[in-house]
């Protein structure tokens, strides 16, 4: 299904003409058309060390949601080298033989998270330098890697990861700034997606959640869904700033990933700046041509790793 | 002019009519007391004809003539006219017994004609003019001499010289001024004959005493070297009339990776490289992008380009070197030039007050991102970003006295960068706003001798500013930088010996650095990082403001020998530099920041710490076994302090040194005709110390970075090279060479990220006449090596992450492409238009020039390099 896809400009100059192309790579990352790993998340979103965390992940397929796959779980505790540029140590994958399997995983943060992960230095022998603690994302937070590899699919193994954010104390601040940091930051909560509202092009609004039956849209129709958060979903917290000196109070970002089956979105993924205000999002999609049921996903993540997800079901037809 | 010879062919006494049958004893003949030349009949004369009339004339005793008769004709008028003389010849008479007598005697008159040699004072038999080689303009003061005859002179205000009366001969005639080549050639002085020269000569590289015979190699002083000057370079396709460009299509100068404008030098990193204006140094060539040279061309007159082991009177950098020199104001008068294409508009003016001072001011803006922004989609950028860049530059120069100059310079260039691709979702919004700048003023004094001994001091002050601001989503990168650099070089090059020259020189650079930066750790990705292109920087962020002197103090010391056809020149150089830093560890709320300071001096790789603590080696060895044969070979240990950037606490570690190599070369230059070159240089190159990331999962603090990192380079380079010749000029480069890294001690080799196998450029330019002149350039480069993504997984915030295979394992397809330039100039009176078209990838090639992926890492595609382009400009000079 692979297909690439060049967008090509025209110039024309007085002096001579030019042809520059933009590629776009593969098909779109909205477009399902086989196993997907849209998400892998947990349960709280935000956990101090010690705590429980439950994992799941979400499996898109072709024909919905897929619940039965092989589940290989575990909790990678090697901290990312610098050097690297991925979101987790290239040791994490693949992961250890021998892991739980199953759709959901229970673990608990590992005690000395904030040291493995977070702002706090871990101890050191004498004469020996001290270790460089881990830095921040730019919510000022440090997460804990939990892998899972679906297996046994069709179409191969699948692996993710879910980012559990430790709660942990601040480093480096003065202690006024620490004692209202602690005062003020409220754990990470999940987003929330409250409805979604498919909108027709003669402006019919539908809501998808309370819809007593599948919703038919036409074949080679085009669409807008909208789907509005939850009261709250995009919290505020406080971040130590940059020079250290001061708590500056940061508004979560929302990011919402569209997914279905068939037809074509506009946008993969669409979302709400932290300087924004709005309490929805929108995407347009456009209809496949064919008749047949679609399956729609959508993802929303906050910029401190909290998610939530819908999945709905559309007929195309007459 | 003739002249009657007087011939007597003997004679008779005729005592008397009466006696006439009674010839009388001769006592005494008479003879001529008075000649009259006859006239030459004029027809006759000038066309050549000679002739003689034998007379017979009767002498009377009182000497006077009597009858003359023509016994043996010459031809009527011959005949007249030497009656006619002999008639007015008065005679002593002859005398027989002690008495006058009348006799007869017969008398020849020959009517020829001879050549009279007439002195007309001293002769110019040897006379000649000399000229600039590439400007064809004359130069003064020039001494010619003779070398048997010790004569000598010196060339007048329109570079003419003569000699006198020289002696018919072969002789050595020199040519020599402190400023030029010397030139020794032999001339033939033939007799009767004037021998009248045209002699074009080369101005004299910095520090070089060099003495050549016509027509043969010039012995150069670095091992391997690649000089062009800017009226070939300016006419090479590709670059747009930009001279500084022809830099990237010299041998040993890899391709550039796209749109990066870097150099890179033998398989160096393009940092490793310096670039030298003057002796200044610079912190670019090129604008960004590589678009254009920071440096207008008309104030350069040559670009010299080491890609390794040169002399000693240079160093801070393991690659290779380019040095600009710039050139004289023109003179007399006012001159200046206005171009313009569609991508800037540059000027430059300069102008003679007098025979002393002379000013030039050059400046350069660019539209093309508003050309680009007027005639396209907005998403151009995207893929092609398009810098807004300017340079400007000024220059006087006051003549002292003879062969004593000054002359302040100031180089001033911006670069501006704002690229912003929108996304629906904020976590994909891309912003890119970089500004970088730097100006230089420097101050060049000069001081000939007529031994060849120069002096030559340049301060300078600096200053630099960066600024890169980059942001993908919430994750922002923040680099600022800002130096201020004051230097010092002055050498005293003196002749020792007649075969020994010494060059003593000091190189002072004192950098003040103020940096702050913002971001991963890993942004902007630096050489060996393990990453593709376009990929989300990693989620961690750091901050740290920081300050870092570094101050060197350099000495170097060079001998140039000449023993026979050997040109050997040994150097030293001892770069010790001080490193001070504002603060050691990360800041801290529970302790004040601590400085360092330590003094460094690259180290030479050898086992005998005697050696290995004494000043850096130098050596450039040349062989000239035959006149048109030079064999070369160039060694040196070479030192690079430590990058400010680097010496973060928190991103990098303040406790790197300098890092250093072993350069090592050999090869030939053959001449196989008088303007054309064939030359192949091996080389080799051990680098030592080289700064890296840290492999340690969890570093100690301050230890970003560490410095185990090796490297080595082994290659080969072929250049065949057409100097201008009646209007032709280009060269044939192709390099072969392979460049490793080994980050880590336990780590194995992988090739550098720039490595590319082969490098070929093919160039040509040719002047069809009447102001019409087409070019080519042809260009294949292997693609530089990349590592492969082999998987991928779901990661954070829903975006899929790589999983790498080996380390640069792969490569990008090759790149090939032709370009053409044609160029048409139209002369009028004062001033000369051209008017040219660069038309680049002229086959409309699909160059891949980067490796990208699909979001889940699954398909595989490449960036397109640039399309079938056409830059068309004009240019006005005056």
């Amino acid at each position: 299904m692979e297909h690439s896809k060049h967008v090509c400009v025209l110039v024309v100059l007085a002096a001579g003409t030019t042809l520059g192309c933009k590629p776009a790579v593969g098909q779109a990352p909205s477009l399902i058309t086989d196993y997907a790993l849209l998400a892998v998340f947990g349960e709280p979103p935000e956990a101090k060390p010690g705590d429980n965390v439950t994992y799941s992940y979400l499996l898109a397929s072709p024909t919905g949601t897929f619940a039965d796959a092989t589940a290989g779980w575990d909790v990678c505790l090697t901290p990312k080298p610098p050097a690297e540029n991925n979101a987790v140590a290239s040791a994490c994958n693949p992961p250890a033989p021998g892991a739980t399997t199953g759709l959901t995983f229970d673990a608990p943060i590992p005690t000395n998270a904030c040291q493995l992960f977070g702002p706090i230095a871990p101890p050191v022998q004498a004469g020996q330098p001290a270790i460089r603690p881990r830095d921040p994302d730019p919510t000022g937070g440090y997460y804990l890697p939990a892998r899972v590899k679906l297996a046994d699919l069709a179409t191969g193994d699948v692996t993710g990861f879910a980012f559990e954010r430790i709660t942990c104390n601040l480093a480096n601040a003065a202690s006024a700034i620490v004692k209202d940091y602690n005062t003020r930051y409220q754990v990470n909560q999940d987003p929330g997606i409250a409805s979604t509202d498919l909108i027709t092009s003669s402006g019919i609004r539908t809501n998808l959640d309370t819809a007593p039956q599948t919703i038919s849209v036409s074949p080679g129709d085009t669409v807008d869904f909208e789907a509005t958060f939850t009261d709250g979903a995009a919290e505020t917290f406080p971040v130590l700033d940059s020079t250290g000196d001061a708590l500056v109070d940061q508004r979560e970002s929302l990011h919402m990933s569209w997914f279905a089956t068939s037809g074509s979105f506009v946008h993969d993924r669409t979302g709400v700046s932290s300087a924004e205000t709005a309490t929805s999002t929108s995407n347009t999609w456009k209809a496949p041509a064919e008749m047949m049921d679609v399956y729609l996903w959508l993802v929303l993540r906050d910029s401190r790793g909290g998610t939530a997800f819908k999945s709905y079901q559309l007929h195309v037809g007459p | 002019m003739f002249v009657a010879a007087l011939a007597s062919a003997g004679f008779l006494a005729c005592p008397g009519a009466a006696h006439a049958d009674e010839p009388v004893p001769i006592g005494k003949p008479p003879t001529l007391s008075h000649f009259v030349q006859a006239e030459y009949p004029k027809d006759k004369h000038d066309a050549g004809i000679t002739s003689r009339v034998l007379l017979s004339i009767e002498i009377g005793d009182d000497g006077k003539v009597g009858g003359v008769e023509v016994l043996e004709s010459g031809g009527a008028d011959f005949d007249a006219a030497a009656v006619a003389a002999a008639r007015q010849f008065i005679f002593t008479p002859a005398e027989a017994g002690g008495q006058p007598i009348p006799v007869k005697i017969t008398y020849r008159y020959d009517f020829t004609i001879v050549t009279k040699v007439v002195s007309l004072g001293p002769q110019v038999n040897f006379e000649g003019v000399i000229l600039d080689r590439f400007k064809k303009q004359p130069l003064t003061n020039v001494k010619v001499r003779i070398r048997e005859l010790d004569l000598e002179t010196k060339t007048d205000e329109e570079g003419k010289f003569s000699f006198t009366d020289l002696a018919p001969a072969i002789y050595k005639v020199e040519i020599r001024h402190p400023t030029l080549i010397t030139v020794v050639t032999d001339e033939t002085i033939r007799p009767g004959q004037k021998r009248s020269m045209k002699y074009f000569v080369e101005r004299k590289e910095d520090d070089v005493d060099e003495e050549v015979v016509v027509r043969a190699a010039r012995i150069k002083k670095e091992a391997v070297e690649t000089r062009i000057r800017t009226e070939e370079a300016r006419k090479v396709p590709g670059t747009q009339g930009d001279t500084l460009k022809v830099v990237q299509n010299l041998p040993g100068v890899g391709r550039a990776s796209f749109g990066s404008g870097q150099l890179v030098v033998w398989g160096s990193s393009p940092k490793e490289t310096r670039v030298v204006v003057e002796g200044v140094e610079v912190p670019s060539l090129y604008h960004m992008g590589g678009l254009r040279s920071t440096i207008n061309s008309d104030l350069v007159k040559s670009i010299d380009l080491s890609p390794g082991a040169y002399g000693a009177d240079y160093g801070r950098g393991l690659g290779g070197l380019v040095r600009i020199d710039l050139a004289q104001i023109p003179g007399p008068g006012t001159h200046g030039y206005v171009a313009a294409d569609i991508m800037d508009t540059s000027a430059e003016l300069s102008t003679a007050v007098n025979q002393r001072l002379r000013f030039a001011v050059a400046g350069r803006i660019s539209y093309l991102d508003r050309v680009m922004s007027a005639v396209t989609s907005s998403d151009i950028g995207d893929s092609f970003p398009i810098p807004r860049y300017d340079d400007y530059q000024a220059r006087a120069s006051v003549s002292l006295r003879k062969d004593e100059e000054v002359s302040t310079t100031f180089l001033a260039s911006d670069d501006h960068l704002r690229r912003t691709i929108p996304a629906s979702d904020p976590e994909d919004l891309r912003t890119q706003n970089n500004d970088t700048s730097f100006r230089r003023v420097f101050v060049n004094y000069v001081r000939l001798f007529e031994d060849g001994s120069s002096i030559r001091v340049t301060p300078s002050f600096g200053l630099d500013h960066g600024s890169e601001h980059d942001s993908f989503g919430d994750q922002g990168m923040q680099l600022d930088t800002q130096t201020v650099s004051y230097a010092l070089r002055a050498s005293l090059r003196r002749r020792i010996h007649s075969s020994a020259v010494l060059l003593l020189g000091m190189d002072v650079q004192d950098q003040q650095n103020q940096l702050s930066r913002n971001g991963s750790v890993n942004q902007p990705p630096r050489e060996g990082d393990i990453v593709v292109f376009g990929q989300r920087p990693p989620p961690e962020i750091a901050t740290d403001r920081w300050n870092v002197s570094v101050f060197s103090l350099a000495t170097y010391a060079t001998v140039d020998l000449k023993l026979g056809n050997w040109s050997l020149t040994p150097g030293l150089r001892f770069e010790p530099t001080w490193i001070e830093g504002d603060h050691r560890l990360p800041y801290s709320t529970i302790a004040p920041p601590i400085g360092y300071s330590r003094l460094d001096a690259p180290v030479n790789p050898v086992n005998v710490p005697v050696l290995r603590n004494l000043p850096n080696p130098r050596l450039q060895v040349a062989w000239r076994p035959i006149p048109r044969l030079t064999l070369t070979s160039g060694a040196g240990i070479y030192g690079q302090p430590p990058s400010p950037e680097d010496m973060s606490p928190v991103f990098g570690n303040p406790s790197i040194v300098g890092s250093y190599a072993l350069h090592l070369t050999g090869g030939f230059s053959l001449k196989v005709r008088p303007t054309l070159t064939f030359e192949s240089v091996g080389f080799y190159k051990k680098l030592y110390d080289l700064v890296s990331r840290s492999e340690n999962q969890s570093p100690p603090v301050g230890q970003a970075l560490t410095q185990d990192g090796t490297g080595r380079v082994l290659g080969l380079q072929i250049l065949l090279r057409q100097e201008l010749f009646k209007g032709f000029f280009g060269w044939v480069t192709y390099t072969l060479s392979r460049s490793e890294r080994r980050d880590h001690d336990n780590q194995g080799l992988r090739l550098f990220d720039y490595d590319q196998t082969h490098v070929l450029a093919l160039l040509a330019s040719y002047a069809l006449g009447r102001g019409f002149e087409v070019g080519g350039r042809f260009r294949y480069s292997t693609g530089m090596p990349r590592t492969p993504v082999i998987d991928s997984y779901l990661g954070r915030n829903g975006y899929y992450e790589p999983v790498f295979g080996a380390h640069n394992s792969i490569r990008i397809p090759a790149f090939y492409q032709l370009d053409v330039r044609g160029e048409k100039a139209f002369v009028m009176q004062r001033m000369k238009v051209s008017a040219f078209i660069d038309m680049q990838n002229i086959t409309n090639r699909k160059n891949p020039e980067e490796i990208i992926y699909s979001q889940n890492y699954q398909q595989k595609s490449y960036i397109i390099g640039l399309p079938t382009l056409a830059v068309a400009g004009a240019r006005v000079e005056f």
